[in-house]
C-alpha cells in the first residue's frame, strides 16, 4: 500500500531521473548529484511502501544526498563551467568522499550540525547563483528547496500532507526548477577549467 | 590472540620470492636485482605497518556502516553469498584501482606498487603505506547491501592474495584465461609505461571488468613492456618512495593561481583531463640499479634479516601492542628500511680506504632525490 511519502517520494525520484535524461551531456556533475537524490527516493519508495529491508539503505542514501548531492548539485549550478560539473570523474569523487564524510560525521558520530552546514553552503551556493541568473523560476526553485529545511525543522501537517510527503514534493519542484531551467547555455561550453 | 593472515604468508612470499629469482637466474632472465627486491619488500613492511595502525579504524567504519544501514542479513554459511561477495569485492576494486590510477590524490599513494622498473613476486610486496584511508568509501555500498564484515574480510584477502602470483615474467600467456581472468600476462601490460600500457587492464580477479568498461589491452610480443613509472623514481628509499607524490601535489597546488585549480590539482588525473596519452621512446631504457659491491652485500643481507624477523614478529604482536608500542616498533621498521636503503644506493657504505664512498655510479642514477 502506497503511503502520501512513497508517493511523493516517487514524484522526486520520477523528476531525478527526467532531469539526469536531458542533463547527463550538459552537466555529468549535475546528473551525478540528481542520482544520489533519486536514488535516495527510489530507496523510499520502497521503504513507505513497506519493504523494511530498505531502511537502511534509504537513511544512508539521504544522508549521501544530504551531504553530498545538494551541496554538488548547487556547486554544479553555481559554477557550470568547473570539474565537479563536466568530469564525471570529479563528480564522482565529490560525492563518494563528501558522502561518506557524511555518513561518518552524522550517521555513526551522531553531529548532525554537518548536515545543517552542508545545507547551508548548498543554498549560499543556489542564492548566488539564483541573484546571477536572475531568473524567476529559478529563484523560485531556490526558495523551494530553502523552505525544505524549514519544513525539516518544523515537521507541518498542511492539508493532511505528512511533514516527510511535503518534503519530498517541494524538494522535487525545486529541483526542478533550477536544474530543469539551466539552459545549455548557463550550464557552459564543455570546458574543464576549474 | 587474532594474527595477521598476511603475517603468516610473508614466509610465504618470501619463500616464493626466493624460487622465482632462482628459476629467473637458471633461464637466464634478469628479472630480479637485489637492490631493487629488497626494496619491494621493504616498502611491503611499511605497507604493513600502516594496515595495522589503521586496520583497525577501516574496519570498525565498515562494521558501523553494515550494523546502521544494511538492507539483507545475508549468511556468512550460504556459498553464494561468499561468491556474490567476491564478485562486488572484485567489482569495487576494479573502480578503487582505475581511480588509483586516475586521481592525482589516489595515485600518489599507489604510485608506490609501480615504481619498480622490475616485474616479479617482490613486486606484488611493494605496497603504499597511505592507502587504507582512501580506498574505504567505495566498499560501503558492500556493507549497505549486507555483505557481512567478516565474508567482507575474508574476499577482500582473497582478492589480495589472488593478485601476488600475477607479478612475474616467468609465466607466459595462458589462451583463454587472459581474456577473463587477471594472469601474469595481462597484468604485465599493467604495469608498463609503454604507450599502449598506460591506464590499462585494472581488474583484481577478473579481467571481464576492464573488458567491459574499455581498459582492457592484451600484452603485444612485438612490444616488450618497459616497467614503471614515467616519472621515474630513482631512489631506495620506501620512505620517500611514499612522500614523493604527495609532495609534487603539494607544490603543483600552492602554485596555483586559485583555490579551485589548487583543489583540481588533488584531484585532477596525473596526465591532465581528456589529455591523449604522450608518446614515449622507450629504445636504450635502462632501469635503475645501484651497483652493490660484493663485500657489502653479506652484511645488508644480515640487516635485511634482522629487519625481517623483527618486521614479522611485530605484524604477529601488534594486536597486543599498545599504540605507543605500535608506534615505536614502527619507526624502527621504517627506520631500518631507511637504512638499509641508504646503504644500497651507497650512501652510508664505508670506501676500502675508510672514508665514507659515493654512490655507486648508475647509468640512471641522477641523483634527484634529497
Amino acid at each position: 500500500m502506497m503511503t502520501p511519502e512513497g508517493a511523493t517520494d516517487l514524484v522526486l525520484a520520477a523528476v531525478c531521473a527526467a532531469l539526469i535524461w536531458r542533463k547527463a551531456k550538459q552537466s555529468p556533475g549535475l546528473a551525478a548529484a540528481l542520482a544520489a537524490v533519486g536514488l535516495a527516493a527510489l530507496f523510499g519508495v520502497a521503504r513507505f511502501g513497506g519493504a523494511p529491508w530498505a531502511v537502511g539503505p534509504h537513511q544512508f542514501m539521504v544522508l549521501v544526498a544530504t551531504n553530498a548531492g545538494i551541496p554538488l548539485l548547487a556547486w554544479c549550478l553555481r559554477w557550470p563551467g568547473s570539474l565537479p560539473s563536466q568530469q564525471p570523474r570529479a563528480a564522482c569523487l565529490a560525492l563518494l568522499f563528501g558522502g561518506a564524510g557524511g555518513v561518518i560525521i552524522v550517521g555513526l558520530l551522531g553531529f548532525k550540525l554537518w548536515s545543517l552546514l552542508c545545507l547551508l553552503f548548498a543554498v549560499s551556493l543556489l542564492v548566488t547563483a539564483a541573484w546571477q541568473r536572475r531568473q524567476p523560476a529559478f529563484a523560485l526553485g531556490t526558495l523551494l528547496l530553502i523552505a525544505t529545511g524549514v519544513v525539516q525543522a518544523t515537521q507541518p501537517v498542511v492539508a493532511g500532507l505528512p511533514a516527510i510527503a511535503l518534503l519530498h514534493l517541494l524538494l522535487a519542484a525545486g529541483v526542478e526548477l533550477t536544474a530543469g531551467t539551466a539552459t545549455p547555455a548557463s550550464i557552459g561550453p564543455n570546458s574543464a577549467a576549474a | 590472540m587474532h594474527v595477521s593472515p598476511i603475517a603468516l604468508a610473508f614466509p610465504v612470499f618470501l619463500f616464493a620470492i626466493a624460487v622465482e629469482a632462482l628459476y629467473a637466474h637458471w633461464r637466464g632472465s634478469r628479472s630480479y636485482a637485489l637492490p631493487d627486491a629488497l626494496t619491494s619488500i621493504h616498502f611491503g613492511y611499511l605497507s604493513e605497518v600502516e594496515r595495522t595502525l589503521a586496520r583497525l579504524v577501516v574496519a570498525a567504519i565498515y562494521a558501523a556502516v553494515y550494523q546502521r544501514y544494511h538492507a539483507f542479513e545475508l549468511s556468512a554459511t550460504d556459498w553464494r553469498v561468499w561468491v556474490g561477495a567476491l564478485l562486488a569485492y572484485d567489482f569495487c576494486y576494479y573502480w578503487v584501482h582505475r581511480f588509483g590510477h586516475q586521481v592525482n590524490l589516489v595515485w600518489a599513494s599507489h604510485q608506490v606498487h609501480h615504481s619498480s622498473e622490475y616485474f616479479n613476486l617482490s613486486t606484488a610486496l611493494r605496497q603504499t603505506a597511505t592507502g587504507s584511508l582512501l580506498k574505504w568509501p567505495f566498499y560501503l555500498g558492500l556493507a549497505v547491501i549486507g555483505v557481512p564484515p567478516m565474508v567482507f574480510a575474508t574476499v577482500a584477502l582473497i582478492d589480495l592474495l589472488y593478485q601476488v602470483w600475477v607479478h612475474t615474467e616467468q609465466v607466459g600467456r595462458l589462451g583463454w584465461l587472459d581474456r577473463v581472468f587477471v594472469t601474469p600476462s595481462n597484468h604485465r601490460v599493467h604495469h608498463g609505461q609503454n604507450d599502449y600500457c598506460i591506464d590499462r587492464n585494472y581488474g583484481g580477479i577478473l579481467v571481464v571488468w576492464d573488458r567491459l568498461f574499455g581498459t582492457f589491452a592484451e600484452e603485444r610480443a612485438e612490444e616488450p613492456v618497459v616497467y614503471g613509472v614515467r616519472k621515474r623514481f630513482r631512489s631506495l628509499n620506501p620512505v620517500w618512495g611514499n612522500f614523493i607524490q604527495y609532495r609534487e601535489l603539494f607544490q603543483a597546488s600552492r602554485a596555483a593561481p586559485s583555490w579551485r585549480a589548487a583543489l583540481a590539482v588533488w584531484f585532477g588525473p596525473p596526465q591532465g583531463w581528456n589529455e591523449p596519452v604522450p608518446h614515449e621512446d622507450f629504445t636504450g631504457f635502462q632501469r635503475y640499479q645501484p651497483e652493490v659491491p660484493r663485500r657489502v652485500r653479506p652484511m645488508i643481507l644480515l640487516q635485511a634479516g634482522v629487519l625481517m624477523a623483527a618486521t614479522v614478529y611485530y605484524i604477529l604482536m601488534a594486536e597486543s601492542l599498545s599504540w605507543t608500542g605500535r608506534l615505536l616498533a614502527g619507526g624502527f621498521i621504517l627506520l631500518g628500511s631507511v637504512a638499509i636503503g641508504a646503504q644500497l644506493e651507497g650512501r652510508w657504505r664505508p670506501s676500502a680506504a675508510g672514508s665514507p664512498a659515493k654512490s655507486t655510479p648508475s647509468p640512471t642514477a641522477n641523483g634527484e632525490k634529497p
